[in-house]
């Protein structure tokens, strides 16, 4: 009552500024540049938050289909979503949801980095933490550009997180300015970044290894081998190869830092849609009665090509393959890399880390700079024996007198039944001049070049005045 | 000589004896009520061209000597006159019908009342009679088809449900096109409110007439005022009605037959269950929208008493109102109690209350919008051969897609929201000097949500296998101050009234949610401790202030010539410091032919007024804090995991915009009313032109900026329209009355400017075109054999849909699109129709709109092959094959390009419609019969809603929105009765 007396009082006076205080409300449910921001843990949070984009952008409902579909490694079963049956078959426009929202994840992803990058000079953190930080921030940053240029080629650059709305729209940049900073990026984390971290409650973080381990993927499929194989270098012999197989994937083996190098993390919450992973549902057997009995959607999964181009003795056709299920019949196989024993029965909420890159793939992709350098020593079939060993299937030897393309061929096949359903076919096959050929082969599709290169989204270009182009046949 | 007189003579008596045959008086005896057959006190009835007369008492009654042939004149204000010739001797009873074109009617205006005739801008009224239309649903859709410039839209069909209204055309993008609902003084929603608690519905169309709620007018202003007691007037009414509802259009799908036969001509692996296949083998199918559908139910209770003296009067009403819809264990219930109390506490000071409850609770089907869950979409789509329980007796769990069982949905799915809503509000009314009135009226409102989940593992695949509860509370507390100061000033040929004041109020807004998994299907969400797994729980909390000051002047010279003046400044917290102020003034002016002297004793013209008004009003719809940069903490998209803990993230979610202000609505508005042959023909023609500009819109920024969109204020948007109303009294005879009403509304809607110069804005907003356009691709049929050459270059087959390559550059991309419609409605209106003979009445009320089309959703589903569930048995009778072409079925072909039609228009239908939307026939005890047992009125009826509809729509219900999971439109069979004593 005392209050609406007041009120009445300073309307009645008729100066409204006066009322400006009780026109004034503060947000109670967020924060606001003047309450954030002010402490070392406030800045930790936002170098969370860029953390947190890779979750969308690599296991994201839309995103964790994109380095497989239209690829001889994977197909959708549900056809009738015409979002998946456009990707498989090659049909898709700009206007696909999935490109959307891939590319929007990874420019949020941007912002956020930028966010911690643009850290003013007064922020309360020691110089030694501003520059770890900035090199996590620079280390996921460069994963983002890298995804965008490997899917829709040169795209716009953002290095700051200031929005000036009169100069908001950026033209696309070349492949190459993308690369380049890319692997700046990268090359800094490599430097700054620790070997390892010493606070447990730190694991999960980027390091020092999985900068060079990255830096060998991008410089690969930038076509630039020997600065490749320089920085794969940093680490051979760091890393090792599990025994067993599911150590790999098995979330009671995540962290350790052996085999793999740079896990995505995810933690069952108990509640589908907050840190859990959706890799159990999506990829889990068919047929079985959905994600609750331990299976999965059945959307999509292996296709009965990649199964049956394994040798019967390799023992990566047991370990990553499931040909029944709780006695249903899994044709073609389901794949067995995402199966948590512990969760597999929550709906969206399981407890694995999606391995984003690991030493068998290293060990590939080492083996592989050295034959694109004409190496002539025996380190590339050391290196893709290492893998073939472990899958128990013979070696490779300088015997074998393979020529360059054959060895490359081989070396594809392998990594294709190493990395299968692990995001990476798609950009192995387009590394290799494959795609089409095998599209082809395998689904008798015929596409075009231009098809190695995704549309940008057409919103993004609606969107975005200073875009003028899509990508040649869109 | 003597035959000459004897003629005279004869001729004479002859004339003598025809006069006295002539002038043979006699008594004619009757009663004369009103079209609600309640007697009318007081009407003066005279024989025409004489001055004989006399006038009804209490009872409605009167007596008077008139001959075979006098023409006797029954008047009564706010009555149509109405003239009866004498044509038998007895008994004449006569209906009078309202005048609803009187002029001296009190409307209700915002911040005070003026007479109709006093008005100067566009207000229309609708009294709680023509409410009576819709007998099932919310007060809302009782005001579609009766008001000309009102479009409203039934949208989602649950019970329970608003329907939406947008008065003159959507003038804005994002920030809501939803009037402004005043009931009694205090902002709300019609939801909250009893029919029969209604005294009248008032709508503020035009700049003038809003413009004294500034900031929240520039989608019009709907008032609502109650009833209040009368002195000297104690009335009880009791009304009951009930009914049923069936469901209306039902789809045509496949049966278990077509679709095994449909599934194995494919190409589609499909591995029938055991279960199937004995379905099959039985000759069985099962029919999921009958197994998810009821005959619904309704009944709503209402009783009011009015009562009263000279110094305190009350009107309390109480109405319960319970529907079970057509979809299985959907329902909705509301009780609302409301009391007003006016007293009058000297000859200065007046005082009064208005007090009202409601509470209800609305069980909702599964509206999930994720494709396949949600209730009727899994109907649809679930397969028909599979049976709704297998062979244990357990829900059948083996859905294409792993869909949900439908039926375990309608049967175990408890999604419970209810509400309790309270507002009181007080106010003084002080008269210290003649004519200068002080008023202050406080209000305060509290509505409390609570949303009740509780979802049972039986439900399907989808669901968490040890059951999830979910409870929400939220509460949203809302305070008002109102003062003002009137003068009114009279002199010999003007009257000058001048009303200020300033407002001010808050309203606060907190929820809690919080769920867990793991717990028993008896406690459910109300004992969350019991359960295995808990989280994650939110909570939220925002406020708003808004402070006003407001003046008004009319000014009326002559009853000719009547000027009104409107301004009004609202401050609000939701806009940058510095930019919180708005100002919206406006104009009106109306001239008063009919008073001028050349037409003042026209025989023909009894009103005629034109109008023009012209002013600014104001939109702040958009959400508390809209204008600053947030950093959003927590949740799954900023937080991440470290060492397998949760790590909570934080970052920026919105840019700051200090400069957000403000949307403007000016508009300019032409009116002209006429009453017509002592107004048994009147209406309005109206013409308006209403511009938006500074548009709050959250304009798409460039997604590499890592932001999606901003609220900016920018652009230009345009609504221009005309209305039209007539009301005739076709017949009006002592004892059969027909009167129509008519209304007709056309709005054309248009962007004039986005920003920057750009035409266009993300391919959906289009400058020079409506804010609803359709801007696809052009399906164009299918490709037919002949033409497989053709089709290769679009990676077609014959059978697949054919979309037009409108550039000619053989690749069917974004650039083939164009525009294809809009999707609201460009007219509109209703016509209801009234018959009164005797003691019975009918009337029939037709609904109308055109110039617009549906997207149906639910065609993209059944109208082409999908492997998701059943389709239409249109498409299983005429899919395309070589030997029988179709050209509007697509080939059942997985991977058929397009073939759904998403992206083009092939699954766009007109969506014009004429729909009978109430025929009510009612019968009013004759009073004769109820005066013995102190009854003073009874009526019975019964009614149909529904009754036809014709349009090219196939899908459940032509008003209901493009949704692939609709709550299915209703046929209704209603009876009731009133009684008042």
């Amino acid at each position: 009552m005392k209050k609406s007396i007041l009120i009445l009082l300073c309307v009645s006076l008729m100066t409204l500024t006066s009322c400006e205080s009780f026109l004034n409300e503060v947000p109670k449910s967020s924060l606001t540049p003047e309450n954030s921001f002010l402490t070392a843990k406030d800045w930790n949070m936002t170098l969370t938050s860029c953390y947190a984009m890779l979750q969308e952008v690599f296991v994201g409902k839309y995103t964790i289909v994109l380095g497989s579909f239209g690829t001889d490694e994977v197909e959708p079963f549900d056809l009738s979503w015409a979002a998946y049956s456009e990707l498989k078959n090659y049909t898709y426009s700009a206007s696909h949801e999935f490109f959307r929202v891939h590319y929007i994840y990874c420019y949020e992803g941007i912002k956020r980095c930028n966010t911690v990058l643009d850290m003013p000079k007064e922020a309360p953190v020691t110089e030694d933490e501003r520059i770890i930080m900035q090199a996590q921030a620079r280390f996921i940053r460069s994963i983002f550009y890298f995804d965008l240029v490997r899917m829709y080629g040169g795209v716009p650059i953002w290095t700051s997180s200031t929005v000036d709305k009169t100069q908001i729209a950026k033209p696309r940049s070349s492949v190459d300015s993308v690369y380049n900073l890319a692997v700046n990026d990268m090359e800094y984390a490599a430097e700054n970044l620790p070997e390892s971290w010493s606070d447990s409650d730190d694991q999960g973080r980027a390091t020092k290894g999985a900068a060079y381990a990255i830096l060998g993927r991008i410089y690969l499929q930038w076509g630039k081998p020997q600065k490749a194989l320089d920085n794969l270098n940093e680490i051979i012999g760091k890393y090792h190869l599990y025994t067993n197989y599911a150590d790999i994937f098995d979330p009671a083996h995540k962290n350790e830092g052996y085999e793999n190098i740079f896990e995505i993390q995810f933690s069952h919450s108990g509640y589908w849609g907050l840190e859990g992973s959706i890799q159990s549902s999506y990829w889990g057997p068919r047929g079985v009665g959905g994600p609750t009995a331990g299976g999965g959607w059945g959307g999509f999964g292996p296709t009965q090509y990649l199964y049956d181009s394994y040798q019967n003795k390799d023992l990566r056709k047991e370990a990553f393959f499931y040909s029944e299920y709780n006695g249903v019949k899994q044709s073609p196989p389901s794949c067995k890399k995402y199966h948590d024993p512990n969760y597999c029965t929550e709906i969206e909420d399981d407890d694995l880390n999606y391995i984003y890159i690991r030493y068998a793939d290293v060990l590939l992709m080492k083996a592989e700079a050295l034959n694109d350098l004409d190496d002539t020593s025996n380190e590339k079939y050391d290196c893709i024996n290492q893998v073939r060993r472990r899958a128990g299937i013979g070696d490779i030897t300088a015997d074998d007198n393979l020529s360059k393309q054959e060895f490359a061929d081989t070396l594809l096949q392998e990594r294709l039944h190493e990395l299968c359903c692990e995001h990476h076919r798609r950009f192995d096959l387009i590394r290799f001049g494959k795609l089409i050929s095998q599209v082809k082969d395998v689904y008798d599709i015929t596409i075009g070049d231009n098809q190695l290169l995704y549309p940008i989204p057409q919103e993004a270009i609606d969107n975005n005045d200073a875009i003028t182009e899509n990508n040649p046949g869109y | 000589m003597g035959d000459y007189n004897m003629k005279k003579i004869l001729l004479l008596i002859a004339a003598l004896f025809s006069v006295s045959l002539l002038f043979a008086q006699s008594s004619i005896k009757g009663t004369v009520t009103d079209a609600k057959h309640e007697p009318l006190v007081g009407v003066s009835v005279v024989i025409k061209g004489t001055s004989v007369g006399t006038s009804t008492d209490i009872n409605g009654s009167y007596q008077i000597k008139a001959k075979n042939g006098d023409v006797l004149v029954f008047q009564f204000l706010g009555m149509v006159d109405k003239e009866v010739q004498i044509q038998q001797q007895g008994n004449i009873n006569v209906v009078m019908l309202e005048n609803v074109n009187n002029l001296d009617d009190v409307v209700v205006i915002g911040y005070g009342e003026a007479k109709k005739s006093d008005l100067t801008g566009a207000v229309a009224t609708v009294k709680p009679e023509g409410l009576k239309n819709s007998k099932i649903g919310m007060v809302s859709g009782a005001l579609q088809g009766m008001v000309s410039g009102v479009q409203v839209t039934q949208g989602n069909m649950k019970p329970g449900a608003d329907a939406s209204i947008v008065i003159r055309g959507a003038g804005s993008i994002n920030a809501g096109t939803s009037p402004l609902y005043i009931i009694d003084g205090v902002p709300g929603s019609l939801q909250d409110v009893s029919q029969v608690d209604i005294q009248s519905i008032e709508i503020l169309k035009d700049a003038s007439s809003a413009s004294i709620y500034g900031s929240r007018g520039s989608n019009g202003v709907v008032l609502i005022t109650t009833k209040r007691g009368e002195a000297g007037k104690n009335k009880v009414t009791f009304n009951v009605q009930a009914g049923i509802q069936q469901m209306m259009n039902k789809q045509d799908l496949m049966n278990a037959q077509q679709y095994y036969d449909l599934v194995q001509k494919s190409a589609q692996d499909y591995t029938w269950t055991a279960e199937e296949l004995r379905l099959l083998s039985r000759g069985e199918s099962t029919d999921w929208q009958d197994a998810v559908t009821q005959l619904g139910d309704f009944q709503n209770y209402n009783l009011s008493v009015s009562s009263g003296n000279s110094g305190i009067t009350n009107y309390f009403g109480v109405d319960y109102y319970d529907q079970d819809g057509i979809v299985k264990n959907s329902s909705f219930d509301r009780i609302t109690i409301r009391d007003n109390v006016d007293s009058k506490i000297n000859d200065w000071v007046k005082t009064g209350m208005r007090f009202n409850v409601v509470e209800s609770k609305l069980r909702n089907i599964n509206e999930e919008s994720d494709s396949g869950y949600g209730t009727m979409f899994s109907a649809i789509s679930a397969q028909p051969t599979a049976p709704i329980y297998d062979s244990d007796g357990n829900y059948f769990d083996g859905f294409l897609n792993t869909k949900a069982n439908p039926v375990a949905i309608v049967d175990l799915l408890d999604k419970t929201i209810s509400r309790t809503k309270m507002v009181a509000s007080f106010y003084f009314e002080l008269e210290p000097i003649k004519n200068l009135v002080f008023k202050t009226e406080n209000s305060g409102e509290l509505v409390f949500n609570r949303d009740n989940e509780y979802e049972d593992p039986r439900m399907g695949q989808h669901y968490s296998q040890d059951g999830h509860a979910l409870t929400s509370n939220d509460k949203n507390r809302f305070w008002q101050s109102e003062n003002t100061l009137t003068y009114n000033l009279k002199g010999d040929s003007y009257k000058l009234s001048i009303m200020g004041g300033f407002s001010a109020s808050k309203n606060e807004y907190q929820s809690t949610t919080a769920q867990v998994k793991g717990i028993s299907s008896v406690l459910r969400y109300n004992n969350l401790n019991a359960a295995s797994s808990f989280g994650p729980d939110y909570s939220y909390a925002s406020a708003s202030t808004l402070a006003s000051t407001y003046l008004r002047a009319t000014y009326d010279y002559s009853d000719r010539y009547l000027a009104t003046l409107t301004f009004r400044a609202d401050g609000s917290s939701r806009f940058a410091p510095g930019h919180r102020w708005g100002f919206f003034p406006s104009m009106a002016f109306a001239w008063r032919i009919s008073e001028e002297d050349f037409l003042k004793n026209s025989s023909w013209v009894s009103n005629l007024k034109l109008r023009m008004s012209l002013g600014r009003l104001g939109n702040q719809n958009i959400g508390d804090y809209a204008y600053e940069a947030l950093v959003s903490e927590g949740g799954y998209y900023n937080n991440y995991v470290f060492n397998g803990n949760q790590a909570t993230g934080a970052v920026y979610s919105t840019i700051s915009n200090t400069n957000l202000t403000w949307e403007k609505a000016n508009q300019l508005d032409l009116g002209l009313d006429f009453g017509l042959f002592k107004n048994r023909v009147s209406g309005t023609i109206e013409g308006y032109y209403k511009r938006t500009t500074d548009l709050l819109w959250e304009v798409p920024l460039p997604y590499e900026s890592g932001y999606l969109n901003s609220y900016t204020n920018i652009g230009k948007l345009d609504n221009a329209g005309i209305e039209f109303t007539l009301n005739t009294i076709n017949l009006n005879k002592a004892d059969f009355q027909w009167t129509t009403s008519f209304n007709f509304t056309y709005n054309h809607n248009e962007i004039k400017e986005l920003y920057d110069g750009k035409q266009d804005v993300d391919k959906t907003l289009f400058v020079g075109h409506s804010l609803y356009e359709y801007y696809t691709l052009i399906s164009d049929g299918i490709w037919q054999s002949n033409e497989a050459s053709e089709a290769s270059i679009y990676n077609c087959q014959p059978g697949d849909r054919k979309v037009v390559d409108r550039t000619n550059d053989n690749v069917i991309n974004g650039d083939d699109r164009t525009f294809r419609g809009q999707s609201v409605p460009t007219w509109y209106g209703g016509i209801t129709n009234a018959f009164y003979l005797k003691n019975f009445d009918l009337k029939v009320l037709a609904t109308y709109a055109g110039g617009y089309k549906i997207n149906n959703s639910l065609l993209r589903y059944l109208n082409s092959y999908n492997t998701w569930g059943n389709m239409s048995e249109a498409y299983y009778d005429n899919y395309w094959t070589e030997d029988r072409p179709s050209n509007v079925y697509p080939a059942p072909r997985i991977g058929s390009p397009y073939s759904n039609g998403d992206g083009t228009d092939a699954n766009l239908q007109d969506g014009k419609y004429l729909r009978i939307k109430n025929v009510e026939l009612g019968y009013s005890v004759p009073n004769r019969l109820l005066n013995a047992i102190h009854i003073s009125g009874a009526r019975v009826f019964v009614s149909i809603q529904n009754l036809y509809t014709l349009t090219a729509f196939t899908g459940f219900d032509v008003e209901s929105s493009d949704d692939t999971n609709p709550y299915p439109g209703a046929r209704s069979y209603i009876g009731g009765f009133s009684i008042n004593f």
